[in-house]
């Protein structure tokens, strides 16, 4: 659909970042037609936690003011963005932490969407939360689930509710909720998005990362909150590419990974429309220009189990002081997180270790060979609520899947829409990258994400 | 649930001066037991003596 025929709350970044910088379009009037989007469609869909309008209308005028004077700051400049409970925003209750009223500093990454000049709209739902609000619905078909833990962010992008958001995942939560509600999440590499102010569910495996509904949205978003934090102990200084730049429409020459084997151990659990629809993806990659090679991970189908022994230890040792409260109080996925917690002993938990060095060690090895794998993103398309158990998500991580292996692993992971099921639903295609190297991925995804156009389709909402 | 299973669950528990909530055993007991079986599975793996967790380095702060 052109630019000028779209209603301004389901513009790309890309779009209204160019019609800001050239003055054509208000920060104000763009925040203003999102809150009216919002406040038409959230009653149903339950996306935000905490709408902060008032503040986000000033940061607007602030932002158009600061454009008119000549200071245009970069694609984020003046762009309405919203980011999960988890993630600290000064002076807003942090959920998670425990009803926390008021946090008193933002966390690294919204500092940095901020210096970015983003607009920040509110923060989002999420699963794992200590009260239960209500559950966020798929803007795509509202009887069924978003995915989570991410789930406001997985319904606000895709409906229009932001236009960028920035996610969490220990064990998939970015990636999930995107590949179910059809927009684009990135697991950017362990240390290349500050962990400074998120709070924890797993030390070693949580990644922050953007959640947009296109690729070069998700670049934008990367570019605004990548790089060292000192603030963050396992923060890494490595170089900073420009994501943008990296956009090019090329995979040529490209060596796509395809694990076939771990594909087929994760069939018994997969619907098969979802392998059926990724080997379509793939093959439009192949005939883009790459080469497509099977590739062997022997330990991968281990990676889930190991990275859920050492996300319920950590989320165990992390909230011990809690624990009463929850098993008291607190909703079901979570009573059991901490008993799953708890019955991990040492010798789990350093195996599991051992186990992740062993699948570090074989992507390495594959990793010299290709510059990309090439997966499913999910097991099947978004199930209905009546068909959801509150404990299905903690079955999923007892055997093999296709998210938790790249947080054990801590390598860059994008999930990208590849169409959808008979029954309308998103699937997705899931690229893997070597550690810090999110431009490869970025620029695959960008590449098949404009051949097939998917990203044209918005849900019926 | 495995009364092995439940009887190290509750043991564990006690020393955590935590108990558990009524009915939460009967809830949990498939999920505890499916995650036992998995845990199994991942003492499996043959790793050699070289395979290790993550080592400390003194010259490192964090």
């Amino acid at each position: 659909m052109p630019v000028q025929e779209k209603p301004l709350y389901y513009l790309t970044i890309h779009e209204a970042q160019k019609l800001i910088q050239s003055h054509a379009l208000s920060p104000v009037e763009l925040t203003r037609a999102i809150l009216k989007r919002i406040e038409a469609t959230d009653g149903r869909l339950h996306a935000y936690l905490n709408l902060m309008a008032e503040s986000a209308l000033s940061e607007a005028r602030a932002a158009e003011a600061e454009i008119l004077q000549g200071n245009y700051r970069g694609p984020l400049h003046g762009i309405p963005v919203a980011v999960k409970d988890q993630l600290d925003v000064k002076g807003a209750p942090a959920l998670i932490r425990e009803g926390k009223l008021q946090v008193s500093e933002d966390s690294t990454a919204v500092e940095r969407l901020r210096e970015a000049g983003a607009v920040l709209l509110g923060k989002l739902t999420m699963s794992s939360l200590p009260i239960e609000p209500p559950q966020p619905c798929n803007p795509w078909n509202t009887d069924h689930i978003t995915g989570g833990s991410s789930t406001g962010a997985g319904a606000a992008v895709a409906a229009g509710l932001c236009m960028g958001a920035l996610g969490e995942d220990t064990a998939g939560s970015i990636r999930n909720p995107a590949s179910l509600c059809g927009i684009v999440g990135l697991k950017a590499t362990y240390g290349r998005v500050s962990r400074h102010g998120l709070a924890p569910l797993s030390w070693s495996l949580d990644h922050c990362g953007p959640m947009a509904w296109t690729v070069e949205d998700t670049a934008h978003m990367l570019q605004a909150v990548a790089g060292y934090d000192p603030k963050d102990p396992t923060s890494v200084d490595a170089p900073v590419s420009d994501y943008a730049a990296a956009l090019k429409e090329d995979v040529k020459g490209m060596v796509i990974g395809v694990p076939r084997h771990f594909i087929e151990e994760c069939r018994f659990r997969t619907n098969p429309e979802i392998v059926t629809l990724v080997d379509s993806a793939i093959k439009e990659l192949e005939s883009l220009g790459a080469r497509v090679e099977e590739v062997t991970l022997p330990t991968l189908k281990l990676a889930t189990i190991a990275n859920a022994v050492i996300y319920y230890n950590e989320h165990f040792a992390a909230h011990r002081s809690e624990a009463k409260s929850v098993i008291q109080n607190g909703a079901t996925a979570r009573r059991a997180r901490i008993y799953l917690g708890l019955l991990t002993s040492a010798a789990d938990y350093i195996q599991a270790q051992r186990i992740r060095s062993r699948v570090k060690g074989e992507c390495a090895e594959v990793f010299r060979k290709v510059d990309l794998l090439a997966l499913p993103c999910q097991l099947g398309p978004a199930p209905s609520f009546k068909e959801l158990d509150p404990l299905d998500t903690l079955f999923k991580h007892l055997g093999p899947e296709y998210h938790a292996p790249f947080n054990l692993a801590g390598l860059p992971a994008i999930s990208i829409p590849c169409g959808f099921s008979r029954s309308n639903l998103p699937v997705a295609l899931q690229l893997v990258g070597k550690p810090f190297d999110e431009s490869t991925i970025l620029r695959a995804a960008y590449t098949y994400q404009q051949h097939a156009g998917w990203y044209e389709q918005r849900p019926p909402l | 649930m495995e009364k092995r299973t439940q009887e190290t669950l509750k043991a564990l528990l006690a020393q955590a001066d935590l108990e558990p909530r009524e009915g939460d055993m009967e809830r949990f007991g498939r999920l505890l037991d499916t995650y036992v079986a998995a845990l199994k599975e991942l003492h499996s793996a043959e790793l050699i003596d070289e395979e290790i967790a993550p080592t400390f380095d003194p010259r490192k702060t964090e």
